[in-house]
This record gives C-alpha cells, sequence and structure tokens, in this order.
C-alpha cells in the first residue's frame, strides 16, 4: 500500500530509453547535445514532480529550457564582460 | 464477463489498450488488485487518440486494492455501474502465501459472486496474470471457469542466457 | 503463605499450555515471581444477523460467555456485534480459529491481539514499569501501576544477565566450544560430550539463575540443537512450559525480501540472539527494554521483530483504551479517483535535486520527527480524514506522547557532555523511539496496517512537501541559497553565514512559520554533493559527504554506507574523507589522496591484506534456483547449498572474490583475486575524489599486478 505511481526519476529514465532510436541516428555531435539535454532536466525533477503534469516529460522540456535560458545568460554576462574590457583597451590604447 | 490471462508485465499494457478504448467512449472503472495500473502510460496513450486528453483523463476512475479482503470490501461495496468495469490483477493479492488456502478460496467465490451481480448491469473485464504458484492455481481456474470470454495470451519466451565456459 | 504485597516490576506475561495467563513479575527485595493471574479477554464478531445467530450457537457451550453488545468500528461507526468471553486467554487463539473458518464471512475484532498489549491496556500496567502488587504466593491478586510507560527517567529493574556463545559460525563449522558469562566471570566448555556440557550449563542456570540469555545463533543453532539432542534440559525458569520454536521465514516487503531466522523464545526469563535481532546490535538492551516499555510488546517480541510491530502494538493499545473494535484483517478500500487525481497526488516526500560540487560553509537543517509531527499537528487520521475540527484522532493520540518523550530525550542528550554516563543509554533509548516514528508514517500505508488509510498516507506527503517548499522560501527570503533539500531536511549557505549562531534565525523562522521543530544538524566547514556514476552532469539525491565544523565527518549514498562493500574498501574510504577533512578545501588533498589510494592498492597487489578485511556480504534478492545469472550470490548460495547449510531468500552470504569466482571459505592468499579488490578500490576512490578534480588518466595511479 501507499504509493503506486513511479517516481518522476523513473518516469524519465523511461522516457530517454524510448528515446534511444532518435538518438542513435544522431551524428555524435549532437548526441553529446542530446546527453547534455535530457541530463540538464534532471536537474528540476523536484519541480517536474510538483507540476503534477500528466505527461511529465513536457514538464521535463520546459526545465530544459531553463538550463538553456540560465546559459544564455551566463554567456551573454560573459560577452558583455569582454566588450567592456575591449572597449576599456580600446580606449587606453586611444 | 471478459476474461485475459497473461504475463504479470502484460497486465498493464492490455490494461493500457482496453481503458484508452473505454475511456473515448465513456467511463471506465479500473479495479487495481495487484499494483498493475501504469498511470503515465495510459495517460500517453490517450494523448495519442486526442488532444482533449484532460477531458478524457478525467474519464478513467480508479480504486486499488492491495489485500484479497479489500478487494471483497470493494466489489461488494460498488452499487450497479452504467460503465464497464475492469480489474487488474485481482488474484494478486490471493498469492500472498500468508492468506490461507481455504480463506483464499472463499475469497474467490465471494469476489465472483459480487462480480457476476455486477456484470448484470455494465461489462466486466479481467486481466489475470499467470498464477506463479501451482499451489494456488486453482484459484486462477475457479475465475477462468466463470468467463463468458475467455482468452489466453501466450507467454514470451525468454531468451536463454548461455553460462560462461570459462 | 498469606497474603502480601510487594513493589517491583512487571517483566512480561505468557499463557501456559492450559489457556491460564502467568505474569512475571521481580520485586524489589530480588525475588522473582511467576504468578497466574485471572484475566479473562474477549473478541467480537459481526456480520449478518442470521450468521451471527448461528455462530453464537457454535460457540454455545465451548466455555465462552456469549453476549451482545454495540460497539464502535472506526471506519463504520457503530455496529452491533456477538461478544465471546474467554476466561483463559490461552484458548482464544484456537476458539477464533475454528469459529473463522466456520464463518468466514463475519468481520473478526481483537481476534489476534499480542496477550501483553490487551494485558497492558487492561490493566494500566506498562511492562517494565514499576508496580505495587499482592500474592498469597500462588497467584496475582491484585497489580497496581505506580509508573506510565512515558517516564523520562523510568525505575530499571537489576536484571542478570547471562551471555552464551559459541566459537565458531554454526552454519559453516560445528562449534566445539562453548563460552558463558555471567556476573564478570567466564566458563569455556566443550560441546562434546554434550550430557556434560547440558549438566554445567544446567547448573550455571541455576546458580546465577538469569533473567536475560543473550547468544549468537541461539535461535537458529544453540536451542533448536540442545532440543533435538538433549530433550530434557529446559532454559526456562518456569518449569511448565517448553521452549517457543518459530520457524524460519522470506517474507517480501516493501521492495525487498526479508529474512527471518528462526526463533527461540523463553518464559520467565528472556532470550536475545544478536545475530537474530534486528536493532538490537543498535539500541542493545537499553533500547530493547524501552521498546518494550513503550509499545507493550515483551521484550523478546520487540526485539525480533520490526518497528513496526511496535508500532501496530501502540495502536492496538490505544484503541483498547478507547473501546474501538481493532479489526483482525484490513478491510478499508480506496475511495474512487480519477487519473488525473492518482497521478498529481500519490507522490511521496519532496526531493530538491542538489547543486553538485564543493560547498563552503554550509548548514543542515532537519524537521523534527516530520512526519510524525504532522500526523500529531494536523490530526491526519483514517477517521479524520477530510473533516474540519475532527476531535484528535487514533493515529495522533497514539504518536503524540512518544514524539513528546522522544524529543524530550534528544534534548537531553544534546545539554549533555559526550563523556557522561548517562549518554549511552540516552541515546539507546532515544534510538529505539526514533525507530518507531520512522515506520509510523509507512504503517499509515501498509497494506495490512489495521488502521492504515492511502489517503491518509497522501495527506501527510502533502503536508510535508508544502512544509518543504515554505522553509525553501523562508530561506531564500533571507538570502539563502539551496543546496538541495531531501523529504525532510535542506542544506543551505549565505556568502557572510559561517557559524551555527548565524544559521539559527533561519531555523527559528522556519520553525516559527511551519509549526514543526526544526533542528540545526549542524554546520559543515566543507560538504560535496556527488553527481550520478553514469553521468557526473546529473545530480543525485542525498548523496554527499562533508566535515562538520568540529571535525566529525558525515556522508551518504556512498561505499562506505553500503551493506555489500567489503571492510578494506570501507576502511579505505574512510581514511580519504579524513585525509581530505584535514584541510579548510577538500581539493586541497586531492593528491594526498590519491597517494593513501595507491597505498591501499599496493598492498593488495603485494598481498599484504588481511584476508577479514575483503570479505563480502551479500543479501539474497530471491531462492538460489531463481536465478538465472551466474551472480556473486549465487555462486556462493550454491557453494553453501553444496556444503548442506539451507539458503533462503532475503539470507545475508559472506564470501570472498578468488580467481575461480568466489568462495564461501576462507580462501589462501594466492587464491584472492587482488586484482578484482583494486578495482573494488578505486572504484570507490574515484566515486569521491573524481568530483574534487577529473582524473584524465587514472591508469597512471593503477601500477600493474606483480607476476
Amino acid at each position: 500500500m501507499g504509493r503506486t505511481v513511479p517516481t518522476i526519476t523513473r518516469q524519465l529514465n523511461e522516457t530517454e530509453a524510448m528515446l534511444q532510436t532518435f538518438r542513435r541516428t544522431l551524428r555524435r555531435g549532437d548526441q553529446a547535445l542530446l546527453d547534455g539535454l535530457l541530463a540538464s532536466a534532471h536537474r528540476h525533477l523536484a519541480a517536474i514532480s510538483a507540476s503534477g503534469a500528466l505527461l511529465p516529460f513536457e514538464a521535463a522540456l520546459l526545465a530544459m529550457l531553463l538550463e538553456q535560458a540560465r546559459r544564455i545568460a551566463a554567456l551573454e554576462e560573459e560577452i558583455r564582460i569582454f566588450q567592456e574590457e575591449v572597449v576599456r583597451l580600446r580606449d587606453g590604447k586611444g | 464477463m471478459c476474461v485475459l490471462v497473461c504475463s504479470r508485465e502484460r497486465v498493464g499494457d492490455a490494461a493500457t489498450h482496453l481503458l484508452v478504448e473505454l475511456a473515448l467512449r465513456g467511463e471506465a472503472l479500473a479495479i487495481d488488485g495487484g499494483n498493475r495500473l501504469q498511470a503515465y502510460p495510459l495517460a500517453r496513450a490517450l494523448r495519442e487518440r486526442t488532444n482533449r486528453f484532460d477531458f478524457f483523463c478525467q474519464r478513467v476512475l480508479i480504486r486499488r486494492a492491495f489485500t484479497a479482503y479489500q478487494l471483497l470490501a470493494l466489489l461488494e461495496s460498488l452499487p450497479l455501474l452504467t460503465s464497464p468495469l475492469v480489474i487488474l490483477d485481482p488474484l494478486a493479492s490471493f498469492y500472498d502465501e500468508t492468506l490461507p488456502l481455504g480463506q483464499a478460496r472463499w475469497l474467490v467465490q465471494r469476489c465472483l459472486q459480487e462480480i457476476e451481480r455486477l456484470k448484470r448491469a455494465a461489462p466486466v473485464f479481467l486481466l489475470l496474470r499467470t498464477c506463479p504458484l501451482p499451489q494456488r492455481r486453482f484459484l486462477q481456474d475457479m475465475v477462468c471457469r466463470q468467463a463468458d470470454t475467455l482468452f489466453y495470451e501466450q507467454e514470451e519466451i525468454t531468451s536463454f542466457v548461455q553460462p560462461a565456459l570459462f | 503463605m498469606a497474603r502480601v504485597e510487594k513493589t517491583g516490576w512487571l517483566m512480561d506475561v505468557y499463557t501456559r499450555p492450559s489457556g491460564e495467563l502467568v505474569c512475571w513479575l521481580l520485586s524489589e527485595d530480588g525475588q522473582r515471581w511467576l504468578l497466574p493471574m485471572d484475566f479473562p479477554v474477549t473478541f467480537y464478531a459481526a456480520g449478518s444477523l442470521a450468521v451471527l445467530r448461528q455462530a453464537w450457537r457454535f460457540l454455545r457451550g465451548r466455555g465462552v460467555q456469549l453476549s451482545r453488545q454495540v460497539r464502535r468500528d472506526l471506519f463504520h461507526g457503530e455496529r452491533v456485534v456477538l461478544s465471546a468471553t474467554l476466561d483463559l486467554p490461552g484458548r482464544l487463539p484456537e476458539t477464533y480459529r475454528r469459529l473463522a473458518q466456520a464463518f468466514p464471512a463475519l468481520d473478526y475484532y481483537d481476534a489476534d491481539l499480542p496477550l501483553a498489549v490487551r494485558f497492558v491496556a487492561g490493566t494500566q500496567a506498562p511492562l517494565l514499569g514499576r508496580c505495587r502488587f499482592e500474592t498469597d504466593g500462588q497467584r496475582l491478586l491484585g497489580l497496581q501501576p505506580l509508573e506510565s510507560a512515558w517516564e523520562m527517567q523510568p525505575s530499571l529493574p537489576p536484571l542478570r544477565v547471562m551471555e552464551i556463545e559459541c566459537d565458531a559460525e554454526p552454519a559453516l563449522h560445528p562449534p566445539q566450544d562453548i563460552v558463558i558469562r555471567c556476573d564478570r566471570r567466564c566458563y569455556r566448555f566443550p560441546l562434546q560430550p554434550l550430557r556434560a556440557f547440558v549438566v554445567n550449563l544446567q547448573a550455571l542456570l541455576g546458580t546465577y539463575d538469569p533473567d536475560v540469555i543473550l547468544t549468537r545463533y541461539g535461535d537458529t543453532w544453540l536451542f533448536p540443537f540442545l532440543s533435538e539432542h538433549a530433550p530434557s534440559f529446559n532454559p526456562n525458569r518456569d518449569e511448565q512450559m517448553k521452549v517457543e520454536f518459530r520457524r524460519e521465514r522470506s517474507l517480501f516487503a516493501y521492495g525487498q525480501v526479508l529474512y527471518r531466522g528462526a526463533q527461540a523464545l523463553l518464559f520467565g526469563r528472556w532470550h536475545i540472539d544478536r545475530c537474530n535481532a534486528a536493532l538490537f546490535a543498535e539500541i542493545g538492551l537499553t533500547g530493547a527494554l524501552e521498546m518494550a516499555r513503550v509499545t507493550g510488546l515483551g521484550v523478546q517480541e520487540a526485539v525480533r521483530k520490526s518497528p513496526g510491530a511496535g508500532i501496530t502494538a501502540m495502536q492496538m493499545q490505544t484503541a483498547l483504551r478507547d473501546g474501538v473494535l481493532i479489526p483482525a484483517v484490513k478491510q478499508q478500500a480506496e475511495s474512487t479517483r480519477t487519473l488525473v487525481s492518482l497521478i498529481r497526488y500519490d507522490r511521496g516526500g519532496m526531493v530538491y535535486q542538489p547543486l553538485v560540487g564543493v560547498h563552503r560553509h554550509v548548514a543542515e537543517l532537519d524537521f523534527a520527527s516530520m512526519y510524525p509531527a504532522i500526523m500529531v499537528r494536523y490530526n491526519i487520521s483514517p477517521e479524520t480524514l477530510y473533516q474540519r475540527d475532527a476531535p484528535a484522532g487514533l493515529i495522533p493520540r497514539t504518536l503524540q506522547p512518544l514524539l513528546v518523550k522522544r524529543l524530550a530525550l534528544k534534548h537531553c542528550l544534546h545539554t549533555l557532555d559526550r563523556r557522561d554516563s548517562r549518554v549511552s543509554d540516552l541515546k539507546a533509548r532515544q534510538t529505539a523511539l526514533k525507530w518507531l516514528l520512522v515506520v509510523c508514517f509507512g504503517y499509515l500505508g501498509y497494506k495490512n496496517a489495521r488502521f492504515g488509510r492511502v489517503e491518509s498516507h497522501e495527506a501527510v506527503t502533502a503536508i510535508s512537501r508544502e512544509l518543504l517548499l515554505q522553509a525553501k522560501e523562508n530561506a531564500e527570503d533571507m538570502g539563502f541559497t539551496i543546496l538541495h533539500m531531501y523529504v525532510d531536511s535542506l542544506f543551505v549557505k549565505r556568502e557572510d553565514t559561517r557559524t551555527e549562531a548565524d544559521f539559527l534565525p533561519l531555523a527559528e523562522k522556519i520553525q516559527a512559520e511551519t509549526g514543526i521543530g526544526v533542528t540545526l544538524e549542524g554546520v559543515y566547514r566543507w560538504l560535496v554533493f556527488l553527481p550520478a556514476c553514469r553521468d557526473q552532469r546529473i545530480p543525485v539525491a542525498n548523496r554527499y559527504f562533508g566535515v562538520f565544523e568540529d571535525g566529525t565527518l558525515k556522508y551518504r549514498g556512498i561505499a562506505l554506507r553500503r551493506h555489500d562493500t567489503c571492510p578494506y574498501v570501507a576502511q579505505t574510504q574512510l581514511d580519504i574523507l579524513s585525509c581530505l577533512a584535514q584541510a579548510d578545501d577538500p581539493r586541497e588533498q586531492w593528491k594526498e589522496a590519491w597517494g593513501l589510494v595507491n597505498q591501499r592498492v599496493r598492498s593488495l597487489q603485494r598481498r599484504q591484506a588481511a584476508i577479514e578485511g575483503l570479505q563480502m556480504a551479500v543479501k539474497l534478492s530471491r531462492d538460489p534456483q531463481a536465478f538465472r545469472r551466474p551472480s556473486a550470490a549465487a555462486q556462493a548460495a550454491r557453494q553453501l547449498q553444496a556444503e548442506g547449510v539451507a539458503v533462503r531468500a532475503g539470507m545475508r552470504l559472506f564470501f570472498w572474490f578468488t580467481q575461480q569466482g568466489v568462495s564461501v571459505a576462507p580462501p589462501a592468499a594466492e587464491e584472492v583475486d587482488w586484482d578484482h579488490y583494486a578495482r573494488l578500490v578505486l572504484r570507490a576512490a574515484g566515486e569521491i575524489l573524481d568530483v574534487l578534480q577529473p582524473v584524465e588518466k587514472k591508469q597512471q595511479y593503477y601500477l600493474p599486478l606483480l607476476k
């Protein structure tokens, strides 16, 4: 008795297993990117579970987008810093 | 009463297919006697058939029984239904070795009496897994004898693992 | 003998073959008493009136007093019941069994309760509790409790303890000698000739008259062996009784196979087999007495059964006192729900994935006994479901005093110096109560629990998830970063926060907002959250290691914690952690740690490691014939079977890895598969060290085996 519905972790692992043919057809470099995407969803298992989604993979896709947004924000910040450094150097020389 | 006898793993798959078809046509009540209901695959299967799947998911009603006594109490509590009844792995808890054989037999008899009552009003489907214990096989036979329609699904032959030579 | 009044302790109750109840008491003057007592017991049957009338006729004339009553069922409300009272408690099980066989359609109540639980509920005198009793030397005429089960400092009966150990593990080698310790004396007797050994043992039992016999393999070998080969030997203090033997069994519960060895129970004294008593290693005799005191289960039952049996006994006591019927079998079925509702609400506690890597100055905050506290505070009980302002339910009323006592003992422990002599006993008692609290939630959802209800189980987890989210919000409002959350604990850090005093305001805020007690487990100097073995990018819950500010290590989910890790590998991992703990940042010790690993690998390659440290332990997940692949466990099981040892699912097997596979007997040095153990050491080391700095070419540290 008690809990009978499988955990979100297990659900995601089963979904990843179902995607194996999709993954296999990709180029090697793209396979690594796909692995990274799927791994990023695992960082937000609590939120995926809490969403109560009937199809957890839809919530997992949102988690992957969130990680992508985080990465983009970090890269934008790096670019901003580099730009400021370039301007500073240019102005220093000029 | 329609009975399907298949492997333990197939009970969930068969229930998923059946419940999807029933849910698309109206309400269905699933009684899970052996923790075989696959909630997420059922939701996915409904999604593949309709984009109003939230609505159709609400049509699948579920009650779980974890012991043989609970299953009987559950069946006794049901009024005559207007929608089909699907019972998954009803004998799972009857195979528990702590349940005396005589008691198991009596409980199965009572459950079958309740199913007879219920099937007068709506179709009843039983999805049985093949009995794993030879000494309890008679319980499965009791259910099969009561069936109006009986299907047996062959068990898949699992691949043989050759022992290491060295 | 004239009627006398004594003060002492109620030790145990049992029935004799005649069916009469016997109380074992220990008076303050040191005398042991085995006194029969009048104690009628009642069970009930309910159902169709026609069948009840037949049952009445069936029971008439069988020494049972019958009456019609109205009693309360927790789920069905008031019910008309047939009440059957027997003067001799020992006759109830057989009477019930026959009635249930003849009338299976009836519902039965109070029919299979442990005798001690009935007695404690009926007399209010707890086991191991101080009491006043009257006797004429032949019978117990009166009993008044002087203590409750909830005393913080209960009086302790002066027990006489005898220890009996054999010089070998009987499953593998027949013992030659038996060592008996009592009252600071030690005796060693050869087992053969058996007659001489039995005479000596009987003499010691007569001389020392122990209250407790502690053994190794007493359940599974010693007493069965003596019963078979020396049937006239009787270790009971009550000479009218024989040793009660119970068969071994394997059962599947909570997703795993559990094995319970055979049991040998005594009367008028207790037998505890250290190798067959699940919690005894952790709680000892002090904890076992505490468990018996609060649950009402006899000491021999309490140490052998799971804590779940203890919680059930407590619920039964509450029900008996309240006049609530206790069903013999669980019948309450779940209400109807939709697929949507099932997916949304059938979930466990919240698990918030950790931020993988090294973190400095991290606090761990724990909710104190979260689930039981929720059950008490929110009145979660099967009969209070969906009810606002319901009176306190059976489950909360059962748990309340247990929770209060455990928290009080824990608080007391915190105030004592580590070297205080009271610490070990307090710890044992506190641990015993902790285990009862740990299982009480699981039993709310357990299929065979008399008062379990799956909706109540789900309500508790739903509330726990909400409380943890509240705690997260409280922490983030105060500027903390949430590193990890796991069901009832959270790990947080903040830039300017280092000491316990800095984190206390957060603990107080969470406690105030949630209404559940929160304790600060400690502040880690550093803490490392580990990723999944299969992919370093994937975080894994509850898998970490760290060192507190006071230098204490804490670790979860690594090889060191697993039962199937051999001592050599476990010690290596522990030594690595100790090495890392010397620094303020574990990454600074990375090279030294690998140096230590190399030493351990070299010792294996030179065959300098002790064989005992390489012994593996594994639990058999199924019966040996069910294995399809020749795994190590399967090979070990088959070897034991070949030697005539009975092997069952759930048993723990011990073996070594050898060149030929495995060996259940200690192998010679040249037979050991040293390479395999070296790989185990490297794997355990990598588990901890890889996250600190990726090792691209681990092979450079792996020295080839010397030929």
